[in-house]
Parts: structure tokens; C-alpha cells; sequence
């Protein structure tokens, strides 16, 4: 009988060049397509402690993903990045809780050889006066243990761990002139279009659309303009409704006065206006302008870099794209959103550090709310409408980075009494330091101390009725001693302080102050301490397990007081 | 150097014509809200008497030394019922104060005496006027009422098993000035002699359109858009935790929608919902042109626990088009 398994040799060489021709097919498809991924596993244990509750409240949660993203290059000029997540809740049984979404895709490229192009989901960043997206509060220099925390899980959750871009989903393009021998040394045009708001009900679709022109003259001298414009479409409204228009408009320059080898000093400054309209709602427009001009000097010898500058926003200036805050406070913490006798449990500086819930990914179309305990100097970062006043900074970093440091200090005041003739007045002073001890003493593992302080007190005189006095404190210290290779022994403290009043104003959806203040005092006194283990895999992969310890304190009303535990276990791998 | 000077007297010209730029005050005044209150005018009712039966209105006056943050309640001395106006202003007049008789919430007013009080947010200043509201407003003038409870119970369809079905103005205050349905019992349904089955059932009733407040033949006249229709009643809870008011709605026969209240509260509280918001109970539905009938069921949710009786009182049942009933 014949082996039905015996090959004739012309059947073995069909068979090699087969395989040979599957092998160059695989490789040609590993040219254009790559695979990265990012997986977290994350189990955190929470327990709530109220005094006089005599029911400690627990709750469990946790889950798996992966964020599998694919590269794919069709061509040299054309880049599809997709990023799919693959997540399973820990408290389901078999699939309940397990998805599978589209996280993000873009398509980006080259048209023509000069013109690049993005195409759905992207990062966007201008100016802190025209579009950006403001730090969140509640830190300053905090220790590495809520740092991890608040980078890899919070932020990221929230598509907004790329420094102060907004995630957006539009398009956006962008070309470069360069010149030689003439005045000009280089042009960059950017241009973009994103959506704002889907039209739903009576609401119509909104856009903003924008763009930036930059011109370099030389290495001394850099200016530029950026407009952006957030719009609704009337052809989508169904009903009479409000047609909002804010277009924001700015110039920039930057200019080295002393531009040596050691010393530099150079001007930078940007001003603008910007308009607010309600087309179906009101006539007219209200506009508003802004300055902020200063002098950077940079010693490179010293490690130092000191700026100065004077700004000057309008009561009046508005732009939705660089005062929109990063956490909303209308939003209920997702751990015990009540406490006690059914009391709303408010934001916290632990919330902050971890609950992605609270945050906004969102662009908002009027000024949103925010709590004067977490800063009330520039709610809405450098934009804040109604404020002038003088800031400093200075930087410190040698050159084995032993010692980096940062100092901030700010004298505002506003520009038009709200709601009483006298102007509130500002101080904040910050100052941040990491000292590398073992690079000291030249250790190979790391010791490694950090501090952050910041004191902030707002101050408005004139009648009794009407006086402000509000002082916060923020402390953050933290601490990592490398234990073994790769293991670290990690330490955290975080307190907040509060004690003052405030009156808050209310605006409504137009932008405009209702008739109506939010008062407020505080006598309050939050704290965190937190210490864990980490073991780094890699720079961008670790293991930590941390406990956190938190405690609110009203000391105007003790029934308000509680206090939160945390233990949790988080797996965060970058590959 | 030269230009180091230039630089700073920008600046410091800046300074000076940024700290120079003094805007008006924004906002309202805060001394004004907060602080006390100089009454230049006294408080006072355009009349004494107003008959809202006849369509007729009423509006409060006064005046303030500046702007304030006013209230006036007005207090329904028999049935309870409150109505507010509230503005930041330093007066008070007909654009902020109108009354037409309406209420702000169950229950509405009736041909009684009423008290009037202007009251501050922030100091503990009041003032007080008492009228008489001679004639009861017409709430019913565009709404297809399904029954007040009012005229001789003309409801047919009901059960009562071992509760109690009674139109009656105690032991609760008047909804809409007359009498309320009020039910009660413990949940049972006997099958056949002798053979008890536990249910959540207490007891219920049926409104068919030809049976209502007016007889409106085969189907409620209602619209075809459910967005637009509303269904109102009031309904007066006794803080029980397992009372469960069970409402369904039959389109042509069939049990289409249906609403599930829990009375948690106590007193009287209007509940209104859209048509179309009503839960589903078939594939098709959401066609109140085609309402037939509307059922009360009392259930309990202590079943298998007999013993205890549950009880709800509701009144004033009807649908209003575009926009809630107004008390």
C-alpha cells in the first residue's frame, strides 16, 4: 500500500516555495502593521468610616484591560492607528462585564508631500489663553505614590494624559514653509476643525474650528496668531434655540533680547480679545480682551531660569476652550457618593488623586463651577476672566538633577468688584523640590525625597457683609527608598487645608451672573497618607500595592467628618 | 540697556493703565441681599377679595431701600396650599407677583382665606396680609379629567376584596377642595372558598372613558402625540415603605402602559409624567388616542407578610396636553 504521507520530490519543492512565498507575505505584513499595547490590572478594597455609624461600608472593585493598538501603514504616506480595548470587570462572572470597545482611531498622513493631516481622534493644544487644558488641582509636587495613581489611571482613563492637550476628535492639518537667505527663516500653518457637541434634542451641533500661524524670523525672534471659534450650526436646530459664538483671537511673540551662551533673556508676551454671543437668545455681543507680557531669563550655568510677568484678563474675556476646568465639580465621587445621614459626600483631595468619574472630557459652552478651597486665585488657570496682577517663577535643575526645584509666586486682584464695590485681592505662593539622595552620594538605588507647599489667601475688605478672607494651605510630601533592585518602598502625604469664607458666584448657561451667590464657609481639614510597594519591571511597566489612609474634617461641624481607607493592587504594563 | 529700559516702562505702563481700567460693579450687591432691610413702601394686596372662579387676578406691591432677595408665600389657611414668588429687586409689583390662583404643588387652593407673607432670605423680617379667595379657579378648563372624586362616585369597575374603597374627605386634608379615592388594606385574593392565595393585590378601580367625569365615549380624547400628552394626579402618602400605586393604562382593551408609584412621602404631592415616559407592558403601544381605560391597583410589597395594611389616597386623576397640570 502506499504512505499516503511520502511526498514526490516535485510535490516537497511546491510545498518550500509555498512556504517561502507565506514567509515573505508575513514579513511584508509585518512592514505595515504593528502592534503596541497597554494593560492595566487594577483591585481596589474601599471602606468607609463615619463616627457614630456603627455600619463600616465596604465596597470591591476592580478589572482587567488591555488597549490593544494597531498601527497600520498602508503606504509611506498614509498612518491608521486604532486602539481597541479589551476590559472584564473582576466581579462579573464568565463575560458579564467584559467588553470589548474602540477607543480611539485616527488616520493621519502626507498629502502632495506637504501637507500632513490627522483625521479623527486627536490631541489639541494652542495657547493657556486659547486652548488648553488646565492642570488639575489638588497637588503640588505630589509624592511618586499619587503621581502613578493620578497619571496611568486617572488621567488616562480620561484621554487626558498628554500634558495639557484637550482629546478632541475632528481634524487637523498642518504645513511648513522654509526660507534661506531671506528675513524669514521658517512658516508653519496648523488648521483644525472639531466637533463640540452632536446635535440632540433642540440642541444643534457645534464646532470649533481654528488655527495657528507661526513665523520664525530667527533663533531670536518667534511671533505668532492663533484663532479659535466655537460655533453652533444653525441648519441643525430643530427648535428656536440659543446660537452661541465665541471666536478667541491672539498674537504671541518671543523675542531674545540676550540670547548668549550662558545668559539668555528673552520678552514673551501674547495678547487678544474674544467675543461671546447668544445669537437666538440676546443681540449683541460682549467682548472681551487680554495682555501678558514678562521677561524669561535663562542661566545656564546656574541651572536657573527665573520669569516675571504682568497679565490682565477682562471681566468680559471668555474662551471656552482654555477655561474649561479638568474636573467637574457638579460630579458625585463614585466611592460612597453619600455618608452619614444621606450626606453628599463632596470632592476630595482623594478623589482627585483617583476617580476618573469626577473629571470632564468635554469642552463647556459657559464658565463652570468650581470650589474655592482647590483654588480661587485662577480657577480657570492663567484665562480667568477678571483678574490682573503680577506673577514670578523660578526653576532650578543642575545639570545631575540632585536638586530640582520650583518657586511660584502671584500678587492678583480683580478687575471689577463682584458684587461689591471693593476688589478681592491674591496671594499664592508655591514652591516644589525633589532631592535625589542617592545621587549625592552616588548609590545605585534610589533615595528620593519630595516636597510641595502651596499657601493661597484671598482677601476683600469693606463692609462686614461683604468682607472675604480665605486662606488654603496644600502640603504634599513624598518619599521612594529603593529597597532591592527594581523594589521601592513608596511613602505619601497629602493635606489640605481651609479656612475662610467665600461668596460664589452663579452664572447661568448664557455666561451671565444670576442673581444669585453661593455662600460658603469653611473651617476644613483634609489629609491623606498613603504607603506601598513597587516593583518596575521597566520604566513604563510596574506592580504596586498601597494603602491609603484619608480624613475629612469640618471642624465647624463634626457630624460631617469621615474618614476613607483604600487598598489597592495596580499592574500597569506599557509594551 | 536701552531696550531693558524700554521693556520695563511698557510694563510698568501696562500696570498702570490695567490697575486704571476700574469697571463698574458686576453682579447684584451683596450688602444689598445680606444685609438689613428698610421697608419704604409697606406691603400690600392690589384687593381683598379675588374670585378666581371669574378669571380675576391679584398682585402684591412694595418697596425697599435697595435691592433685596424677597419672598411672598402665600398660604392657603384651609387646604394648605402654597404658591411663591421670589426675585432679587427693590420692589415688589405685578410682574413679579401676579397670582391666578394658581398653587405651586398639591394641594391647590379653594374658596378660602389666605395669608399672605413677605418674608427676606437673609433677615428675619415678615410681613403679613390676609385675603379671601371667593371662587375656586377652574383647573379643568383644558383637561381631560378622568374623575375629582368630586360628583357621586360614578366609577363601576372596582374591588375591594378585604380592604376599603371610600370617596372621603378624612382622615387627609382636601386635595383639590372635595372629596379624595382613598384605599386601603391588607393583600390577599381568595381563589375559591375556603383557598386563599397570597397576592400583592389589595384593591382596585377602573375609569372607562365612558364612564369618567364626562362620558367621552370609547377613548379619551387625547392626542396622538405621547410626548405631548400628560398624565396627572394627585397622590397623598403615609411614609409607608410597601405601599405600591400601580397604574395601568388600556389601549382598545389591552394593558399597554403602566406607571408604578411609591408614596414614600407624606401629604399630598401631584405626580405628572409624559404619556410616552409610561412604562411598556406590550411591543405596541404609546397611543393615547386609543385609551380606553385607566385602572388604580393599592398593592403591597409586605406579601408574604399579611398583616400589614397599606393605604393611599388619590384625587383629581387627568391628562393635560403640553404641559403638566397646574394645580
Amino acid at each position: 500500500m502506499k504512505n499516503l504521507y511520502t511526498y514526490t520530490m516535485n510535490q516537497k519543492a511546491i510545498i518550500l516555495c509555498l512556504l517561502l512565498i507565506s514567509v515573505q507575505l508575513l514579513n511584508a505584513q509585518d512592514d505595515k502593521i504593528k502592534f503596541g499595547a497597554y494593560a492595566r490590572a487594577f483591585q481596589q478594597m474601599n471602606t468607609l468610616d463615619t463616627p457614630g455609624d456603627s455600619n463600616a461600608n465596604h465596597t470591591a472593585n476592580g478589572n482587567v484591560l488591555m488597549d490593544l493598538g494597531i498601527n497600520i501603514n498602508p503606504d509611506k504616506k498614509t498612518e491608521i492607528q486604532a486602539i481597541v480595548r479589551f476590559s472584564n470587570n473582576f466581579n462579573g462572572f464568565y463575560t458579564a462585564g467584559a467588553a470589548a470597545t474602540l477607543r480611539q482611531l485616527y488616520v493621519k498622513g502626507t498629502v502632495a508631500k506637504f501637507f500632513n493631516y490627522q483625521v479623527g481622534d486627536l490631541y489639541m493644544k494652542l495657547t493657556p489663553y486659547t486652548f488648553f487644558n488646565n492642570s488639575s488641582e489638588g497637588s503640588v509636587n505630589e509624592a511618586l505614590i499619587f503621581s502613578d495613581l493620578r497619571r496611568d489611571y486617572t488621567n488616562y482613563e480620561n484621554l487626558s494624559n498628554r500634558g495639557n492637550a484637550w482629546w478632541q476628535q475632528g481634524a487637523a492639518t498642518n504645513f511648513a514653509f522654509a526660507f534661506n537667505e531671506s528675513l524669514i527663516d521658517t512658516i508653519r500653518v496648523d488648521g483644525f476643525f472639531l466637533r463640540n457637541r452632536a446635535s440632540y434634542a433642540t440642541f444643534p451641533s457645534a464646532f470649533h474650528a481654528g488655527g495657528k500661524i507661526t513665523i520664525t524670523q530667527s533663533a531670536r525672534l518667534k511671533i505668532a496668531a492663533n484663532y479659535i471659534n466655537l460655533f453652533d450650526v444653525a441648519a441643525n436646530l430643530k427648535t428656536d434655540t440659543v446660537l452661541l459664538y465665541n471666536p478667541v483671537a491672539s498674537g504671541e511673540i518671543n523675542f531674545k533680547i540676550i540670547n548668549g551662551a550662558n545668559t539668555q533673556l528673552a520678552l514673551i508676551a501674547e495678547g487678544g480679545y474674544s467675543e461671546n454671543a447668544h445669537k437666538a437668545y440676546k443681540s449683541g455681543t460682549t467682548k472681551g480682551f487680554f495682555y501678558d507680557a514678562g521677561l524669561q531669563l535663562n542661566l545656564k550655568n546656574q541651572h536657573l531660569i527665573i520669569t516675571s510677568n504682568y497679565s490682565y484678563v477682562a471681566p468680559e474675556f471668555y474662551s471656552s476652550a482654555a477655561q474649561s476646568k479638568r474636573v467637574n465639580y457638579s460630579n458625585t465621587p463614585s466611592a460612597f457618593p453619600q455618608y452619614a445621614n444621606s450626606l453628599k459626600r463632596g470632592i476630595s483631595i482623594f478623589d482627585l488623586v483617583r476617580d476618573p468619574g469626577i473629571y470632564n472630557q468635554g469642552i463647556s459652552r459657559s464658565l463652570m463651577t468650581y470650589n474655592p478651597m482647590y483654588g480661587n486665585a485662577q480657577p480657570y488657570g492663567k484665562a480667568t476672566p477678571n483678574r490682573t496682577g503680577i506673577q514670578l517663577n523660578g526653576q532650578y535643575k543642575d545639570s545631575l538633577e540632585k536638586i530640582v526645584a520650583d518657586v511660584d509666586a502671584a500678587y492678583l486682584s480683580e478687575i471689577a468688584g463682584v458684587g461689591s464695590s471693593q476688589l478681592r485681592t491674591f496671594l499664592v505662593l508655591k514652591g516644589g523640590v525633589d532631592f535625589n539622595f542617592h545621587k549625592f552620594f552616588d548609590w545605585k538605588k534610589r533615595v528620593i525625597l519630595t516636597a510641595g507647599y502651596q499657601y493661597e489667601a484671598t482677601t476683600r475688605g469693606g463692609d462686614p457683609l461683604e468682607k472675604v478672607s480665605l486662606v488654603n494651605n496644600l502640603l504634599d510630601l513624598g518619599l521612594e527608598v529603593e529597597v532591592f533592585k527594581k523594589m521601592s518602598v513608596l511613602g505619601g502625604y497629602k493635606m489640605l487645608t481651609s479656612l475662610g469664607n467665600e461668596f460664589i458666584s452663579v452664572r447661568d448657561v448664557y455666561n451671565d451672573l444670576t442673581i444669585n451667590y453661593t455662600t460658603t464657609n469653611m473651617n476644613v481639614a483634609q489629609s491623606v497618607i498613603a504607603f506601598g510597594l513597587k516593583y518596575r519591571f521597566s520604566e513604563k511597566s510596574y506592580l504596586t500595592v498601597q494603602d491609603h489612609l484619608f480624613t475629612y474634617q469640618d471642624k465647624a461641624t463634626a457630624a460631617n467628618n469621615y474618614s476613607l481607607s483604600q487598598i489597592l493592587v495596580m499592574f500597569n504594563m506599557n509594551f | 540697556m536701552k531696550n531693558l529700559s524700554l521693556i520695563y516702562f511698557g510694563l510698568i505702563a501696562l500696570l498702570l493703565f490695567g490697575a486704571g481700567c476700574r469697571k463698574d460693579v458686576l453682579g447684584p450687591s451683596i450688602v444689598g441681599i445680606y444685609g438689613p432691610v428698610t421697608v419704604t413702601e409697606p406691603f400690600a394686596a392690589s384687593k381683598s377679595t379675588v374670585d378666581f372662579s371669574k378669571d380675576e387676578e391679584v398682585y402684591f406691591t412694595a418697596k425697599f431701600e435697595k435691592e433685596t432677595d424677597w419672598i411672598v408665600t402665600i398660604t392657603g389657611n384651609t387646604s394648605g396650599a402654597k404658591k411663591t414668588f421670589e426675585s432679587i429687586s427693590n420692589t415688589v409689583d405685578i410682574s413679579g407677583s401676579k397670582w391666578t390662583g394658581y398653587a405651586d404643588g398639591a394641594p391647590s387652593f379653594q374658596a378660602e382665606t389666605v395669608t399672605a407673607t413677605l418674608s427676606f432670605k437673609h433677615t428675619t423680617d415678615v410681613f403679613s396680609k390676609t385675603l379671601t379667595v371667593s371662587g375656586q379657579k377652574n383647573l379643568d378648563k383644558n383637561n381631560v379629567l378622568i374623575s375629582d372624586f368630586a360628583t357621586p362616585f360614578k366609577i363601576l369597575a372596582w374591588q375591594k376584596y378585604d380592604g376599603a374603597i371610600n370617596v372621603t374627605n378624612t382622615p387627609y386634608s382636601l386635595a383639590d377642595g372635595n372629596k379624595y379615592l382613598f384605599m386601603e388594606g391588607t393583600p390577599y385574593q381568595e381563589t375559591s372558598p375556603g383557598s386563599k392565595v397570597i397576592t400583592p393585590y389589595v384593591c382596585y378601580i377602573e375609569a372607562l372613558a365612558k364612564n369618567a367625569a364626562t362620558n367621552y365615549g370609547t377613548y379619551y380624547p387625547l392626542s396622538i402625540d405621547s410626548n405631548k400628552v400628560y398624565f396627572n394626579v394627585m397622590v397623598h402618602g403615609t411614609g409607608q415603605s410597601n405601599t405600591n400605586l400601580l397604574i395601568n393604562f388600556y389601549e382598545d382593551g389591552v394593558a399597554s402602559r403602566h406607571i408604578n408609584i411609591r408614596p414614600d412621602w407624606t401629604g399630598w404631592k401631584l405626580v405628572s409624567v409624559t404619556y410616552a415616559s409610561l412604562l411598556d407592558d406590550v411591543s405596541t403601544g404609546g397611543k393615547p388616542d386609543k385609551l380606553t381605560k385607566v385602572a388604580f391597583i393599592l398593592l403591597s410589597d409586605a406579601v408574604p407578610a399579611q398583616s400589614e395594611k397599606v393605604s393611599v389616597a388619590i384625587d383629581h386623576a387627568s391628562f393635560t396636553t403640553n404641559t403638566p397640570y397646574q394645580p
